[in-house]
């Protein structure tokens, strides 16, 4: 569904990534992590189509990013760390004006079903500007749900949510996986990432140290079996002292 | 796209609306409204009435297309437009992940710039046609400003995407901007042609019988520098039509100006994504600051050394040091040129004025004025206090330290700064009016006088900043600690604000103000000139003690103040 091949981005003479290949296939979700400054955020910016790739190529649903823009960025949703919404428009225009962008004729019930689901019923006609950070939050994921993307990338998702929210969050992250969309999932949450990620792909310094199950992952590295993803992390990053208790 | 585009247009204008509405059932709200229509339509009487002051229509559109000039350039040679694509942060997330092409979100840009342009046409429309004096009816008026501007605005658009795809090709410096300078390099060739050809035959005499202003003024109206300048006459030009015929006439060209922009903005796919998220993450920054009337912070380079904080001492001193220190190293170098630049014209302006002791008799005249202008507007400008406090009551709260304490440190950091620059200003001005031999009066006299005036400023700048620091604690929807996007509303809020500000600085001021002439009257005949020293000094005490009452009161109540609804 994801099909990235030699992605790399500079920003001048900083490279953000390099050299980036990897696949996420249907009902995959593949966790990106990596310290600070990895190229994570860059990474998920340039697979939504919002900045260019310097060099490389992105595949959205067979669709190439950079020559059917449209056609690929019709099947993916972004949801990013801080929600950014319009402040005059209430929570129900948001998920009417995100289905009229992505041309998609809403069945009847979907937006309340979503509501429910995000507990956002009751705040339906609130303004954007009205509501609280984590409900924004909630509301920016419903956006990214609601025209039922085949590729969905969130960054940071649990940013902000309450416990219900987190517990409701996971639920529909998986849910969404089972249904056959790829997920890519950025996050510092890294018992996040074991719990939902089917696979693991650890950036550093815009380049790829690792990609894989936990399993494969320690499978190429014999050393580190035992451990969790956490000392796995901070081992392959150079921080083999901070796994000490 | 056009569809959802629509969609949200209307309806944030309708949420928009809504909210005006609910909110005019406020009292508060209503008469905030009320002051600023009432503002409004004063003004717009004024203009109507006013039959002074109008410029000539020629000079107008003269002044235009030299300003349009200088923008233009501006923008090609330096490259000051990236702002020109900014998006908001909720267009970002929504529009450029979605399915949309990059003329689509062009043409979502210019549709949205409309509010801003109808917004620029409509004050020119009803509040500047007449001052310039344009015999044009509203109509024709208000459909040339629409013209003109829809066309600087899409100039400065192609100028950032043309710039943000050759940046993308890897040219950088001066090969960026080769074009531009070739072109300024014609126009200085132009002019000075044009310039020659205005000369007497000879050449060897004077520029011509005209001021200088309306040589150049027939100079731009000379070939080669009118051919030149040609494209940045057209959208001014149906502005000095004399009738109806003759602007249509004149509105053509200026309309195939506006085509020819808009089919160069809208003609490539360029790529202008990151240019345009770089843009925008800039002008919310800018805007923060701006909110916040907060100034980039300008290093730690400038903390002074007679500035360090001893770690014992009372906490009220450590209050005043942190929001020295904030102003200190928030004060830019650019707002430091542009005040030495003001300077520069005002003693320019009164060197011309007054040659004789020009420059000291202009550097005393502006600095009393501005001791003035500190007095009055100076609590409302100065603002490293609790106003710049108001969104860390909550940290505030958790220091221990009593309400009056806090409040009183806060108030006094704004008091300092204020004070010190009134009594340099006074005191050079003083002086430099001394010299000049404008102020013959005797030393003992100019002294005593300024003392006075300085104790009383004091006090009367402590009050006013209490009460401008108690609105902002007690009333904080009233007195806008950050500036908010708003409308006539706000116009009327700090209209109703200001009056009572005055109005309540009177109040206190008059009890003191007695006493203190009085005691400066009874004083006369045996002190002498000595006496309005002891005037100002019982005057300002008397200041002194209703604003440590009032500080009293205001630090209880911020014991009281729930941080989270102030």
């Amino acid at each position: 569904m994801i099909q990235v091949h030699g992605l790399t981005k500079l920003y001048g003479p900083l490279v953000a990534v390099q050299d980036l290949s990897f696949e996420v296939a249907p009902g995959e979700i593949l966790g990106l992590v990596g310290p600070n400054g990895a190229g994570k955020t860059t990474t998920l910016r340039s697979l939504a189509g919002i900045i260019l790739p310097t060099s490389g190529s992105i595949r959205i649903a067979g669709a190439d990013l950079a020559s059917e823009p449209l056609r690929a960025k019709a099947e993916l949703a972004f949801i990013p760390d801080e929600p950014q919404l319009f402040d005059y428009l209430t929570v129900t225009e948001h998920l009417q004006f995100t289905l009229r962008l992505y041309r998609r004729a809403a069945e009847p019930g979907l937006i309340r079903r979503l509501l429910d689901d995000l507990e956002l019923t009751g705040k339906q006609d609130a303004l954007a500007s009205e509501l609280s950070r984590g409900m924004k939050q909630k509301l920016a994921i419903a956006c990214g749900l609601v025209h039922d993307p085949r590729v969905l990338m969130l960054d940071e998702p649990l940013t902000g949510l309450d416990p219900v929210g987190i517990r409701r969050m996971k639920r529909t992250i998986a849910a969404r996986a089972r249904a056959g969309v790829a997920v890519v999932l950025s996050s510092h949450l890294l018992q996040l990432v074991e719990e939902l990620c089917t696979r693991v792909l650890i950036l550093q310094a815009g380049r790829r140290v690792a990609l894989g199950s936990v399993s494969e992952i320690v499978g190429d590295r014999p050393e580190l079996s035992g451990r969790g993803l956490e000392e796995i992390f901070l081992s392959l990053t150079g921080h083999e002292d901070e796994t000490v208790p | 796209m056009t569809d959802a585009a629509l969609f949200l247009f209307t309806r944030s204008l309708n949420n928009w609306a809504r909210q005006v509405f609910t909110q005019l059932r406020s009292p508060r709200y209503a008469l905030a409204i009320l002051f600023g229509v009432l503002y409004l339509g004063l003004l717009f009487l004024g203009q109507h009435q006013d039959s002074h002051a109008r410029l000539p229509v020629s000079a107008v559109s003269f002044g235009g297309t030299l300003l349009l000039l200088v923008l233009v350039g501006k923008w090609w040679v330096f490259g000051a437009d990236r702002l020109a694509l900014a998006f908001s942060p909720a267009e970002i997330q929504f529009l450029f992940p979605a399915p949309v092409t990059r003329t689509a979100l062009l043409l979502y840009k210019l549709v949205r710039a409309q509010r801003l342009i109808l917004l620029n046409v409509l004050v020119w429309a009803l509040l500047l046609r007449r001052r310039e004096g344009s015999g044009l009816a509203l109509g024709p008026y208000a459909v040339t400003m629409w013209v003109f501007f829809s066309t600087v605005m899409l100039h400065r658009l192609g100028v950032a995407l043309t710039r943000a795809t050759i940046t993308e090709h890897g040219w950088s410096g001066v090969r960026r901007a080769w074009g531009a300078i070739l072109f300024l390099v014609v126009l200085a060739s132009a002019a000075w042609i044009s310039l020659l050809r205005r000369m007497p035959p000879t050449g060897l005499g004077p520029l011509a019988p005209e001021s200088p202003l309306e040589t150049l003024r027939q100079a731009v109206e000379t070939p080669p520098l009118s051919l030149v300048l040609w494209p940045f006459r057209v959208p001014l030009l149906p502005l000095e039509a004399p009738s109806l015929g003759l602007w249509l006439r004149r509105l053509g060209p200026a309309l195939a100006l506006l085509g020819l922009h808009l089919w160069w903005v809208l003609r490539a796919d360029r790529r202008f994504e990151e240019a345009a998220i770089e843009a925008s993450a800039r002008r919310a920054e800018l805007l923060r600051r701006w909110r916040r009337r907060e100034q980039k912070p300008a290093g730690a380079r400038r903390a002074l050394r007679f500035m360090s904080l001893r770690p014992q001492g009372h906490p009220i001193g450590a209050v005043v040091w942190r929001n020295l220190t904030r102003l200190l190293r928030t004060v830019s170098t650019s707002l430091l040129a542009t005040l030495l630049g003001v300077l520069a014209i005002g003693i320019g302006f009164f060197v011309f004025a007054a040659p004789e002791h020009a420059v000291l008799t202009s550097l005393g005249s502006l600095a009393l004025s501005w001791v003035g202008i500190l007095a009055i507007l100076g609590p409302l400008w100065i603002r490293i206090d609790l106003r710049a406090d108001m969104d860390r009551l909550d940290t505030l709260r958790s220091w221990p330290l009593s309400g009056l304490a806090l409040v009183s440190g806060e108030v006094l950091s704004s008091a300092v700064v204020l004070v010190l620059l009134e009594a340099l200003l006074a005191s050079a001005g003083a002086i430099a009016l001394r010299e000049a031999g404008l102020a013959r009066m005797p030393l003992p006299l100019l002294v005593a006088g300024l003392l006075a005036g300085l104790l009383v400023l004091s006090g009367l700048n402590l009050i006013a900043l209490c009460i401008q620091n108690g609105a902002a604690l007690l009333f904080p929807s009233w007195v806008r600690t950050e500036i908010q996007p708003g409308g006539i509303e706000q116009i009327g809020q700090q209209l109703l604000t200001a009056g009572v500000s005055v109005l309540l600085l009177l109040l206190f001021a008059v009890g003191p103000g007695l006493l203190g002439g009085l005691v400066a009257y009874l004083l006369r005949p045996s002190i002498r000139e000595w006496s309005f020293v002891a005037g100002g000094l019982v005057g300002a005490v008397g200041l002194g003690i209703e604003a440590f009452l009032c500080l009293d009161w205001l630090g209880s109540r911020f014991e009281h103040t729930d941080p989270s609804k102030a």
